[in-house]
Order: C-alpha cells, then structure tokens, then sequence
C-alpha cells in the first residue's frame, strides 16, 4: 500500500497542494483525473522524490517510500541527446537480465538501432514505458502514458496494464482522456484546486461525466458563450 | 526590393518617439533584455563578474593594440561579429510569426548588440568607423540566414566502441565526429613539432563541455552500473576513457619530445580537471526542471583559472564536488 498523508506543497506563493491525502492499493490502478494545473504532475513528482513537500509524508509498506523503488514515467520524457534506443533500453534494465527487449518490441515496434531523436512523440513515450517496465519496479507513476500513442498501442497499453496489475503493482495513471481511465482503472480521483474533490470507485464511474460538467465546466461555458455572443 | 522598402519604411515615415517606444521591435528587444537577465541568473552572477574582468582586460589590454593601428578590421569587428549570430539564428520563424518586419527587428537587435561596443570607440573618438560599422550592420538582416537542419545519424561504427554507460561520449562523438577527426589527424601528423599535440588536445579538451550540457533521467542514474559510489564511478570511467583516446598522442609526445615531459604532466592535470568539472558541474545541476545546462560559459572561466592559476581550478572542484553530491537522489550513494 502506497500511502500519501497529508501533503502540502507550494511553488512560491502559490500553493499547489493542499493538504492532500491518497492511498493505493497493490494489484490496483489508481487513475488521476483534474485539469491541467490541478497538481497531478507535482504529486507524481513528490512521491517520485523530485520534490519535497513542505509538509506530509509518502509512505510505502509502513515506512517512508524509497524512490528507487518506483518508475515513473513522465508527460513529456526526457532522452539524451544522439542516444539510441537500443542503447537507452540496454541501460536502464542492467540490473534486470531477464528482461528480453525483443520480445517486447514484437509489441512496441520501435526501431531501437535509431536515435531516440529521430522517434515521434508516440515513439518516444514507448521507448520511456519499455525503460520503466523493463526495470520491474513495484509502484508505476504513468502521467500521462496514452499521449501521442496510435490506436494499436493504445490497445496494447491496456493489455499490458492489466497484466501488471496481475503482478501486483501498485499503478497509478494520469489521463485527459476520461474513458481511458474508466478502462483501466479500479478507482479514479478527482484533484481540484490541488486536493482531492471526490475518489469514484468502480461503480460510481457513470457520475464523473456529470460530476466534472456540473462543478467544473459550467463557469467555463458561461464564459465561452459570452467571447462568442460579442 | 520590396523587402528593403517595407525595412527601411519606418526610418522614412514621421514615427514619434512613444510610438516607437511602444513598438513591436521595443517589446523584444526588452524581451531580449529579459532573456538575458534569466541567463546570467542561470549561469551565476559571480561567473559573470569574473568574465565580465577577463573581457574587460581583454578590451583595456588587448583590443585598442588591435584596433588602433588596423583601421579596416575595426570596421570589420561588426560584421564579423553580427553576421554569424545572424546566419546562425534560429528563431527566424518565429519572428516570421510576428506582425511586424522581421528585418525591423533584427537590426534593433543587431545596433542594440553593437552600441558597446560603439561605446568603446566613442571613447576613442573613431567615428568614422562607428557610422560605417552600423551601416554594414542595417544591411546584414537583409541577409538570408542559413538553414541549419540537425543530422541524426546513428551508424558510426566507431562509437560501438565506446561502453554504453559512457553514453555522453557516444552521444558526443555522434555530433562532433568530423571535428574530433580533423583534430585527432592534424596532431597525429605535426606531432614532431612540440607544440601540435598539446594545443591539439586543449582544443579537445575546451569543447568536451559540449558533451556535458545535458542531464540525463534519474532512471539512467539509477541503472549506472556501479551506483553504490556514483559520482566516483562516474568520475574514474570518463578518466580512463579519455586517457585512453588520448593515449596514442601521449606516446607520441613522448616519442619527440622526451625532454618536454613536464608539458605532458601539465596537460594530464589539465584533462583530468576539466572532465572532472564538467562531470561535477552537470550532475550539480540535477533536478527535474533542469534537462539541460549552460555550461560553456563557467567552464570557460574553470578553464582558463585552472590554467592560469592553478589552485582556483582545485577550488572551483571542491565547490561543485559538494554541490553535486548535495543535488544528486539520496540513495546514489557517494
């Protein structure tokens, strides 16, 4: 069980996280839902220990969460420069010789002898996911993983979270795209103003278009009506 | 034609000061200020005090020599120093993108660069050379820049025998490849004169920065093959690696030069220090925000202490050793 108590986190004035609390359960995916700015990235990145909260902790089976145990696989990832695939795949499961790249990339279909330069965004997202999976680590940070992906890899996500939930992971995704997350996940919670308004389960899924259209879009609306009206 | 009439327009029409205040090519250039002000926050204010005296000296000391006597290449400095940033620009398209003319702006940008130096020539009275140095400056953004088209080639044998964890290396050698061979061929063959393999290896040695100016994931630190002492694994492989490519010019140095052997100790402190700066320097930098990092400017400042004045490099070592250390995950054990 990864659990988040309480944490707070500012930028400056601004204050990004309030007093926000989650818990994830191993064998679980735990979707992430709120607008942009609502804090999703910067919780991943708290418990990915990129930043420290000012206050609240991060705790993994009962004590503070050890980061090398989680792979996080960010919105936008970053690759050195003139680095292949191959090479980039190669590094990251050295402690992991069991891991066989090729039969994954019957799935992926990356052309891992090219510079990770040359790979489209879709691509580039892919060749970060085989990293992190090929690392086999216990608790997945996914922001965003369906970015950019084409139909057939979006399928071949789906089939491969499931899988991992089967492994007894604890996942926990972010998406834009509300029926991804209604696919995928066990729970889905909803950040606003960096806390979280409501956690759906499973059964509640049906609500969250209604639940985001009643709260959060009706001011827009009324906003976009007018510009248009002028 | 019709691109000189729309850029020289608003020198011919009645503008008002306000307006011109209040223009487009006003807003970038003060942009352009703000730019700048990120930029020396980013690389220090202190590294840009000590630059700021070396090209002091350089102008007190050096520069009126070159100038005084030379009449032609006190002109030239504008242009030699305008048209490359010119060609060599990259935002050209986005300046495309703005409602005004694109060549407006680049020529306040250009006489906005140039003013201190017209400064300094004011100060000598030249101002024939400072009326004919804007001139040349108004016509260079009439100039089509050159399109630079990055090449991913990823097929250089070579590399292959580079180790995959020394992947700044690999990734380096990809981009830099002709450069490294001309150099590497240059000294090989005058290494009978003396002085051929050690300015040929301080070439070398002043761009490796290049190859450090990016901070790879936390991942690939994590999956370093020997992370129990990172820093110093990381320190020891790029070291052995280098002294090994340079290997071959040692012998040679030797081989022609016994009697300068000391020249080649001085060379090996020099390489050792300055993979080991860009190396602390890089990972001192770590942070998510941070994938990549203006390095050239203080390791050119690391550099010439370092040559000039030995214990300074030593300092600027333990300072980003600590600073490296501080900045790096927790549990890359140092």
């Amino acid at each position: 069980m990864l659990k988040i108590k309480s944490v707070n986190f500012s930028y400056g004035e601004e204050q990004v996280l309030d007093d926000l609390s989650l818990e994830f359960k191993a064998g679980n995916i735990h979707g992430v839902l709120g607008a942009n700015g609502a804090g999703k990235t910067t919780l991943f990145q708290i418990i990915y220990g990129l930043l420290t909260p000012s206050k609240g902790d991060v705790i993994f089976s009962d004590n503070n969460v050890d980061t090398s145990q989680i792979g996080y696989l960010e919105t936008e990832p970053r690759f050195y420069p003139y680095m292949k695939g191959a090479e980039y795949i190669d590094l990251l499961s050295h402690r992991s010789p069991s891991f066989d790249v090729d039969i994954w990339n019957e799935v992926f279909k990356l052309p891992l002898n090219k510079l990770i330069d040359t790979y489209s965004t879709g691509m580039k997202k892919k060749v970060a996911l085989l990293g992190i999976i090929s690392q086999d680590k216990p608790i997945l940070l996914l922001d965003e993983p369906f970015n950019g992906l084409d139909l057939e890899s979006v399928e071949n996500l789906n089939l491969i979270l499931k899988e991992l939930k089967k492994e007894n992971k604890i996942i926990v995704l972010t998406s834009h795209i509300l029926e991804v997350l209604k696919i995928n996940c066990d729970k889905i919670s909803f950040l606003y103003k960096g806390s979280v308004q409501k956690t759906f389960s499973k059964s509640g899924f049906q609500d969250i278009n209604t639940y985001i259209k009643s709260d959060i879009t009706q001011h827009s609306e009324s906003v976009i009506q007018r510009i248009f009206s002028q | 034609m019709c691109k000189a009439v729309r850029y020289f327009a608003p020198l011919t029409s009645t503008v008002t000061l306000t307006k011109v205040l209040k223009s487009l090519v006003s807003k970038i250039l003060i942009f352009r200020l703000k730019q700048l002000w990120r930029l020396f926050k980013q690389v220090g204010f202190a590294r840009i005090v000590l630059l700021a005296i070396i090209i002091a000296g350089f102008l007190v000391f050096e520069l009126h020599d070159l100038i005084s006597g030379d009449y032609l290449l006190a002109v030239l400095i504008y242009p030699l120093i305008i048209l490359p940033i010119h060609l060599l620009r990259k935002d050209q398209g986005f300046l495309r993108k703005l409602d005004c003319s694109k060549e407006s702006i680049l020529a306040g940008e250009y006489h906005s660069l140039a003013l201190p130096y017209s400064i300094y020539l004011v100060y000598f009275q030249q101002w024939s050379t400072i009326i004919i140095g804007h001139l040349l400056i108004t016509i260079i953004p009439l100039l089509p820049s050159i399109k630079v088209e990055k090449r991913y080639r990823a097929n250089n044998q070579f590399v292959k025998w580079i180790p995959v964890n020394l992947f700044e290396w690999r990734s380096y050698f990809r981009q830099r490849k002709f450069f490294l061979f001309i150099c590497l061929v240059l000294a090989g063959l005058f290494s009978a004169y003396a002085i051929a393999i050690p300015i040929a290896i301080l070439i070398l040695v002043a761009s490796f920065s290049e190859a450090f100016t990016h901070i790879e994931s936390k991942e690939l630190i994590e999956s370093y093959p020997k992370n129990s002492n990172f820093l110093r694994s990381k320190l020891k492989d790029h070291s052995i690696f280098i002294h090994l490519l340079f290997l071959p010019f040692y012998a040679l140095f030797l081989l022609f030069h016994l009697e300068l052997w000391y020249i080649l100790v001085l060379l090996l402190v020099i390489i050792e220090c300055s993979i080991c700066f860009c190396l602390l320097f890089k990972y001192s930098w770590f942070g998510y925000a941070q994938s990549e990092i203006h390095n050239q400017i203080p390791f050119v400042i690391f550099f010439i202490s370092t040559v000039l004045f030995f214990p300074v490099g030593i300092a600027f070592l333990y300072f980003y050793w600590k600073k490296a250390i501080k900045a790096l995950p927790v549990y890359v054990k140092n």
